[in-house]
């Protein structure tokens, strides 16, 4: 008990950090994720490239480069800034493979269809490819909205205050590691279950 | 003389070595109802989409009110063998959608289009079902529906009948007929020849990707001087002989 009232402030900020940084991240990571689909179905060098380097590279090797070679080059970026940009990077290789194969099962009836009735690509895109595709990608994309949160505590070692940070230093304060460790554990836990959750409830709703 | 709504010139597709369409040539004039049969790998459906603008042409030229044609332009609207409706819009959703997003109409009145092109095909009550909740009939008349809101100046049906159980094809064929005495302009792909028989102004008779033969429809189904086309039509024949001895 006086561990946990100890420690509960200083967890629950780090948590609100976790958070923010993967809803960022996957937010910006989908939102990359879809012209880089689009790219990598044209048939474009540079978006498979793209894909192949954040896929092939540890996240954490990326991290690292970020924090030590944008410096180098003359990019003077705050660390919170390079990290989130670094794991939104990562996180729209993952999401464009999920929606190119989300958009392998769009029908190219209806997108020949929606061609001459006069919507442009554009429109195509956002009112038929994605949501005829969106039930399918689904599963996938909330299992990579759940990768991102558990591959946010990478970010720890470039110095910012996130859920795993903020343990390592509540165990090496505390001296009581177990506690510390078991309490960030449980934490990620529940902020992946409930994404789990949520995802379920929102598939039920719309499919009643 | 009017002027002709649809000329195809010397329209040619290759695609590597093989020929599909070979110097085309086809004038339509306005209110004409064009059948086009033909052996299956005849060439019907990629004339029909190199019309449209779906498939490229390696030669020749499609024009529309003499100018030439772009896919989305307007000008040439199609119906496709498998409806090629959007699956998670409703019927009166998928037929408003372009209406809103290319001519701009305010949502209230590109649904009351809707609904008016719903009740031309016999749909007035079922605009608010998907897709998945209709009969095929039911569908292709949706997707007959959202090319017509358009008001393109020419309307192809590409085998529009083709995936449908036999009791559905009539509703869709008497929704074809009914545009046809309105005065529509169109092609219509089909291996229904009754149907072609009495629909058309003229019926095409392409095999190899070339027109054999062009005429009325009595003139071609009745005189059958083309051997060819003598050839195709027994097979047909012989199909409906056998299923009136069984």
């Amino acid at each position: 008990m006086e561990f946990l009232a100890e420690a509960l402030p200083s967890m629950l900020e780090a948590t609100a950090a976790t958070i923010w940084i993967s809803a960022v991240a996957v937010a910006i990571g989908f939102a990359l994720g879809v012209p880089i689909a689009v790219a990598c179905s044209a048939g474009r060098v540079w978006a498979n490239l793209y894909v192949s380097f954040f896929r092939g590279v540890p996240l954490l090797i990326q991290l690292l480069l970020a924090y030590y070679a944008l410096p180098f080059l003359g990019v003077d970026l705050p660390a919170i800034v390079a990290a989130v940009g670094t794991l939104s990077l990562c996180c729209a290789a993952y999401m464009a493979e999920i929606i190119r194969g989300g958009f392998a099962l769009v029908p190219k009836g209806g997108l020949e269809a929606a061609r001459l009735l006069g919507l442009t690509p554009l429109q195509t895109l956002l009112r038929i490819r994605l949501p005829i595709s969106a039930q399918a990608m689904r599963p996938a994309l909330i299992s990579e909205a759940i990768l991102i949160v558990k591959a946010s505590s990478l970010i720890s070692v470039v110095g910012i205050l996130e859920l795993t940070r903020s343990a390592q230093a509540l165990a090496s304060s505390t001296f009581e590691p177990l506690p510390a460790y078991a309490l960030c554990g449980a934490i990620y836990l529940v902020i992946n279950l409930t994404l789990t959750f949520l995802a379920q409830g929102r598939g039920g709703a719309q499919r009643a | 003389m009017t002027a002709p709504i649809l000329s195809v010139r010397a329209l040619e597709r290759r695609v590597g070595d093989v020929e599909i369409l070979r110097r085309i040539d086809l004038d339509v004039m306005p209110g004409e109802a064009i059948g086009v049969i033909g052996p299956s790998g005849s060439g019907k459906s990629s004339l029909l989409r190199c019309i449209a603008g779906l498939d490229a042409v390696s030669g020749g030229e499609v024009m529309v009110e003499g100018r030439r044609t772009q896919p989305g332009d307007g000008a040439v609207g199609m119906v496709f063998q498998h409806f090629n409706l959007w699956p998670h819009l409703t019927a009166r959703e998928n037929v408003a959608l372009a209406l809103r997003l290319v001519r701009k109409m305010p949502a209230a009145a590109a649904a009351e289009k809707a609904e008016a092109a719903l009740a031309r095909v016999g749909l007035a009550a079922l605009g608010g079902r998907k897709p998945a909740a209709l009969s095929g009939g039911q569908q292709q008349r949706v997707a007959i529906a959202r090319t017509l809101a358009m008001e393109p100046r020419v309307l192809l049906f590409d085998e529009p009948t083709a995936a449908l159980d036999p009791e559905l094809t009539t509703e869709v064929l008497d929704v074809i007929r009914d545009l046809a005495a309105a005065g529509t302009t169109m092609l219509v792909v089909s291996h229904e020849m009754g149907f072609i028989a009495r629909l058309s102004t003229r019926v095409v008779f392409l095999d190899h990707g070339v027109v054999v033969q062009a005429a009325p429809p009595a003139e071609l189904f009745a005189a059958q001087a083309e051997p060819r086309v003598r050839s195709f039509l027994q097979t047909y024949l012989d199909r409906v002989a056998w299923a009136r001895d069984a």
